[in-house]
């Protein structure tokens, strides 16, 4: 059972890279493409929603026992709604002039897919624990996407004068590129695993084999 | 006890969480609050808050913001009544300056039934005609009559003159927001005092006999205004006949004079503000 439970939490952490919310799930694309034009953005960006993400599963998994399931999803909004609201007085705060360029879309987290399908999929589900491993994972995995897109269209818009790459329009066209890549370097990855670990069934049929028949000798 | 763990709980739970959560963002809020300048707001107050862009800023707010910041002046906003203005003024410390208040005047007496190239036949839209060879008028400078301006117009100031294929300005409802100005492609239309006695409707920088042959209302730049003028007031630069309204005296003397009539005395000639 504690094995059963490693693989899950196993599975869980990687949940950013097989379930990566840009490349393979396609999530949240409004802030994606609206707020990925410099890396510098991007990455605020993806660290905003990467936050909110983090505490929502967090408090969702742990009121997940007193929400009624008629009425979860009125609870989940306003859960991920006060915790944007909140994360908005931060920037206010603290960095107003990204929240002057992006604040509009920071207020859009609280509508944000990748967060409200965490919580339904799995926060309102699972326990704490692995609410927070996932939220991290998930995380992590937009926060790399939106930062590495932000930094290709910044690259190939402002440095190399490719203008397409700083409208929308080259936003989209950087992240079909970039999800190609990706899922080919998961599919062969993927193929490799999986080779890796029908090696090491068969070894271990092997060596089960032979105990046999060391002992029925 | 079903009923209860049916329809009350649920009830409470979500008033209970958004209790709770209430609390914590006015806490907070009060916690993180972000002081703004006060006076940002008072001077919001007196803006007249249509957001029409005409300042170059993109809203009210914005333009209020840049006020403070003294990055714009107060006589930016065109819209803005002269007495708002003033309250400004004396908030932000600064001398109030009397603007005078301006409308939309078209530089353009109509090329409609003037000589053509061709028919249009495309989108009806200026710019779109003027991206083909510059319209089907001889004339390069004069108004296409396509709507454009009327349409960028948000305050139904603009209409077309069927007759003569020009749009007309309403004076009494035109607030010199400018967005017609920027939308016209062939850069038709300017701002001009309201209390300009005369203007010059026509663009056309061909003069001569060239501008003569094209329409029947274009400035030949004879300057014969120019001559007339007792202020000299105006200026006839690359072939067009242009009235300095800072030295205009308002005695209409060169629209009489001018052989052409594409100087045109203004009907519409007090603020009707004051």
């Amino acid at each position: 059972m504690d094995k059963m439970d490693k693989k899950m939490l196993k599975r869980t952490a990687l949940g950013g890279i097989l379930d990566n919310p840009v490349f393979v799930l396609v999530l949240g694309m409004c802030p994606l493409i609206a707020v990925s034009t410099s890396f510098m953005d991007a990455l605020l960006m993806g660290v905003s929603t990467a936050i909110v993400l983090l505490l929502s599963n967090v408090a969702i998994s742990a009121l997940r026992k007193i929400t009624p399931s008629a009425v979860r999803l009125p609870i989940y909004l306003m859960v991920v709604a006060t915790l944007v609201t909140i994360l908005q007085m931060f920037l206010d705060k603290y960095i107003p002039d990204f929240y002057a360029s992006a604040g509009r879309f920071i207020a859009l987290i609280a509508v944000n897919c990748i967060i409200l399908a965490r919580a339904e999929a799995f926060a309102g589900k699972n326990d704490v624990l692995s609410s927070l491993v996932d939220a991290a994972s998930m995380g992590l995995g937009f926060i790399v996407a939106i930062a590495i897109l932000g930094g290709v269209r910044q690259l190939l818009g402002d440095v190399l004068g490719i203008s397409i790459f700083t409208a929308p329009a080259g936003g989209f066209i950087a992240l079909g590129l970039l999800m190609a890549l990706f899922n080919a370097a998961l599919f062969f990855a993927k193929g490799y695993a999986a080779r890796r670990e029908a090696r090491k069934t068969r070894r271990e049929a092997r060596r089960s084999a032979k105990t046999v028949k060391e002992e029925a000798l | 006890m079903d009923f209860f763990m049916t329809y009350i709980v649920p009830v409470l739970i979500v008033l209970g969480i958004s209790a709770i959560f209430a609390f914590i963002l006015a806490f907070l809020g009060e916690k993180l609050k972000v002081e703004v300048d006060p006076r940002i707001d008072k001077v919001r107050a007196h803006l007249p808050g249509i957001n029409c862009g005409g300042c170059g800023f993109a809203s009210c707010d914005a333009y209020a913001r840049a006020l403070i910041e003294g990055k714009a002046k107060v006589g930016d906003c065109n819209p803005t009544p002269d007495d708002d203005r003033a309250v400004i003024a004396e908030l932000l410390h600064v001398e109030a300056l009397k603007v005078q208040r301006k409308v939309a005047a078209v530089y353009c007496a109509g090329t409609m039934g003037e000589a053509s190239k061709g028919i249009y036949h495309g989108h009806e839209d200026c710019t779109s005609e003027n991206i083909i060879a510059g319209g089907v008028s001889f004339c390069e400078q004069g108004c296409l009559g396509g709507g454009t301006c009327v349409q960028a117009c948000n305050y139904g100031a603009l209409s077309m003159d069927e007759k003569r294929g020009v749009p007309v300005v309403d004076e009494d409802v035109c607030i010199a927001c400018g967005a017609c100005t920027q939308a016209c492609p062939k850069k038709l239309i300017g701002l001009i005092p309201v209390s300009a006695k005369a203007h010059v409707a026509c663009s056309c920088k061909s003069g001569g006999k060239q501008a003569i042959e094209q329409c029947t209302t274009s400035c030949s730049s004879c300057g014969l205004c120019a001559k007339n003028c007792p202020v000299k007031a105006i200026k006839v630069e690359g072939n067009l006949a242009r009235i300095d309204y800072g030295k205009c005296n308002g005695c209409s003397l060169c629209a009489t004079k001018c052989p052409r009539k594409c100087i045109v005395a203004r009907e519409y000639g007090t603020d009707n503000r004051d």
